[in-house]
């Protein structure tokens, strides 16, 4: 479903992604690893739409991939930074949000916190959170929305073991359910244990 | 050791001399380019209405709301206002609290005292006549001593002291009378009891040391930092990031889910407004008030009442269109909600056009003039959102324009972030002071419809 070929990434003559290509199917996980610097949110950005490679292409289902697209909108779930969160709601309301404006009705506030272990978090406001918790709180939104891929920039970045193991059973039950997910990563067992193939940058 | 007792020592220095120069020069600069201009035009337009009757509760009106603003303010950032390592270093350190923070609360105290005599000067300048030497000076003393007792509830926001600010409110309003009786006297002879204001000045000035050492050093720290980072925003030009450190966190109705038909993001703006009373409240006053001094901005002698109805009309559209300006903030970042960027453009204007049409349309037709109350809230809904959309500052804005009177990148920039409000400012003003009503009704619709096209075409860049 993405094909990424040969893409880079310059800005004058620094080099922010040497070519790299990425082929990833449904029911994948992808995980992308290499030391800091070595490009892999670049790789992300450019996957996702959000940034031009300088060369080569990025290709959705045969299409170049563009974040003004509706259809790149529609499929792909990003969690590259922090996603944009209101300040004045909870962390309910922005899962009721999510379902409401994606039109899921049959879906479930408690499921999305459960899948984190955060339902304790419900009438917590974002500006309440750790950062830990701000951290379980994006990968809860960001599976929460319907997608065909899901795209994660470090997702287990503040996160202690046991919530790195619920992060690993969510990407397995996405790439369960026929959902493909790219990852940059630098945790080892998260990459052993979730990922099907690893990419090196 | 050395390294902290140098920082310590270069903490509590005074400015050195060149130091002092330098803060003269730009002080003069800044009074010769801004103030004398602005004081100037103030003059002008003052002129005319000061040949009209002002009755003391109009002045009591003016001083209340400098009250109730001044106190405010301090909660936000007060007169006594340190820099964090200042804070860390010295503040938190075994010397005494209102030694350590008395120069900046004078510091403040100076400003404030400088601006109300630049006030006085001006509204004694609008007159046609010159006044009574004597009741001349008396006004002086007033006026005065009015900004010493607004720098003291300035404190008192700060301190939280509720009693003392709700006190020192009250007298800020009260003190409208002997204010207006004071300028009358400038005709005739001078009324002396208006010297009772000076008396409770000294008095609540010696309130003041009370507060000072009341202020916790950590709220001043916060507060240290919070304009630390809202300066760095405001030199970036990044308003949305700067109005977003100042916010006040939301804390109310987290329980409260509530349930009714309405699109997803109109029924979410309603529910922040709700959870932000304060902010609801104060957007709904002012567009009510914008409403109000729509009729006498119509038959003013002087466009100043008209300029002030826009004003507080953009305002008002800042406060209710919080959704707006945070999601036109954040539009750069991957999508989280099923909605395209234009729905949710067009939800998030939902709430504060309705709240802005009824609330200034009701207040206007007060005085019978509800079509311009409905023109202008459409044209501050459209300039708001074309500031929210305008995005973050090009960065070749930043480079310097050299010419032969300065370097002028900064007005550019200045332009550039108030472009919205300068726009709604010179067009709704000119069309409430210069057109009969129905005329000007049109032309504000049509401004609005126009100015909506600019937002339109900001947002889809």
């Amino acid at each position: 479903m993405l094909t990424a070929i040969e893409v880079t990434a310059r800005i004058d003559d620094q080099v922010l992604l040497p070519p790299a290509s990425l082929e990833v199917a449904e029911g994948e996980c992808v995980a992308i690893t290499g030391p800091n610097g070595s490009g892999k949110t670049t790789l992300l950005r450019i996957i996702t739409g959000r940034l031009a490679p300088t060369e080569g292409e990025a290709l959705l289902d045969g299409e170049p991939v563009d974040e003004r697209s509706a259809a790149t909108r529609a499929s792909i779930a990003a969690l590259l930074g922090v996603p944009a969160m209101y300040p004045d709601l909870t962390i309910g309301d922005h899962l009721e949000l999510v379902h409401a404006t994606w039109q899921l009705e049959a879906a479930d506030v408690d499921a999305d916190l459960d899948r984190f272990s955060i339902a304790a978090l419900r009438d917590r406001f974002v500006h309440e959170l750790s950062s830990g918790q701000q951290q379980l709180f994006s990968l809860a939104l960001t599976f929460a929305r319907p997608a065909r891929l899901i795209v994660l920039d470090e997702p287990e970045q503040r996160l202690d073991a046991h919530r790195t193991g619920l992060l690993a059973e969510a990407v397995e039950a996405a790439v369960a359910e026929g959902q493909a997910v790219v990852m940059a990563c630098h945790d080892h067992g998260l990459v052993e244990r979730a990922a099907q193939r690893r990419v090196e940058l | 050791m050395r390294a902290p007792d140098r920082l310590l020592r270069e903490l509590r220095e005074r400015p050195s001399t060149s130091d002092r120069a330098t803060d003269i020069y730009i002080a003069v600069l800044a009074v010769l380019v801004f103030v004398v201009p602005l004081a100037r035009w103030a003059t002008l337009q003052l002129a005319p209405a000061m040949a009209r009757d002002v009755g003391p509760v109009h002045v009591a009106i003016v001083t209340a709301a400098l009250g109730v603003a001044a106190v405010g303010a301090g909660r936000t950032r007060g007169p006594v206002a340190p820099t964090a390592p200042y804070v860390d270093w010295v503040v938190s350190g075994p010397d005494d609290l209102a030694r350590v923070l008395r120069p900046f609360w004078w510091r403040s105290l100076g400003g404030v005292t400088a601006v109300a005599v630049v006030a006085g000067l001006v509204v004694v300048a609008s007159r046609d006549t010159w006044p009574d030497p004597l009741a001349a000076v008396v006004l002086a003393v007033v006026v005065l001593a009015f900004g010493l007792l607004l720098a003291v509830a300035w404190l008192a926001g700060q301190s939280r002291l509720r009693l003392s600010a709700l006190a020192l409110a009250l007298l800020s309003a009260a003190a409208g009378w002997p204010l207006h009786d004071a300028w009358a006297g400038l005709g005739t002879q001078p009324r002396w009891w208006v010297m009772v204001v000076p008396v409770v000045a000294v008095v609540a000035m010696l309130s003041a040391r009370r507060m000072v050492v009341a202020l916790l050093p950590s709220r001043l720290r916060t507060q240290a930092l919070r304009w630390s980072q809202v300066e760095s925003f405001a030199i970036t030009a990044d308003l949305a990031s700067a109005a977003d450190v100042l916010r006040g966190r939301t804390r109310r109705g987290r329980g409260w889910r509530p349930t009714f038909g309405a699109p997803a993001l109109v029924r979410r703006d309603l529910i922040g407004l709700l959870r932000s009373p304060g902010r609801a409240a104060a957007g709904i006053a002012l567009a009510g008030l914008s409403g109000l001094l729509l009729s006498p901005a119509q038959d003013a002698p002087t466009p100043i009442i008209a300029i002030a109805a826009v004003a507080l009309s953009y305002a008002a559209a800042c406060y209710l269109s919080d959704g707006l300006r945070f999601s036109a903030a954040n539009r750069s970042r991957p999508p989280v909600f099923g909605l395209t960027p234009a729905r949710t453009a067009l939800q998030h204007l939902v709430v504060p056009t309705v709240l802005l049409v009824v609330v200034i349309s009701a207040a206007a037709a007060v005085g019978g003039v509800a079509a311009s109350g409905c023109g202008l809230a459409l044209l501050a809904v459209a300039c708001r959102a074309a500031s929210a959309f305008k995005g973050l500052l090009p960065i070749e804005y930043l480079t310097p324009i050299v010419t032969p009177v300065g370097e002028m990148s900064s007005l550019r920039v200045l332009f550039w972030v108030a472009d919205a409000f300068l726009v709604c400012v010179l067009v709704g003003a000119t069309i409430l002071f210069q057109t009969d009503l129905w005329t000007g009704a049109g032309l504000l619709l049509l401004a609005a419809v126009l100015v909506g096209f600019w937002a339109r075409s900001r947002w889809a860049r």
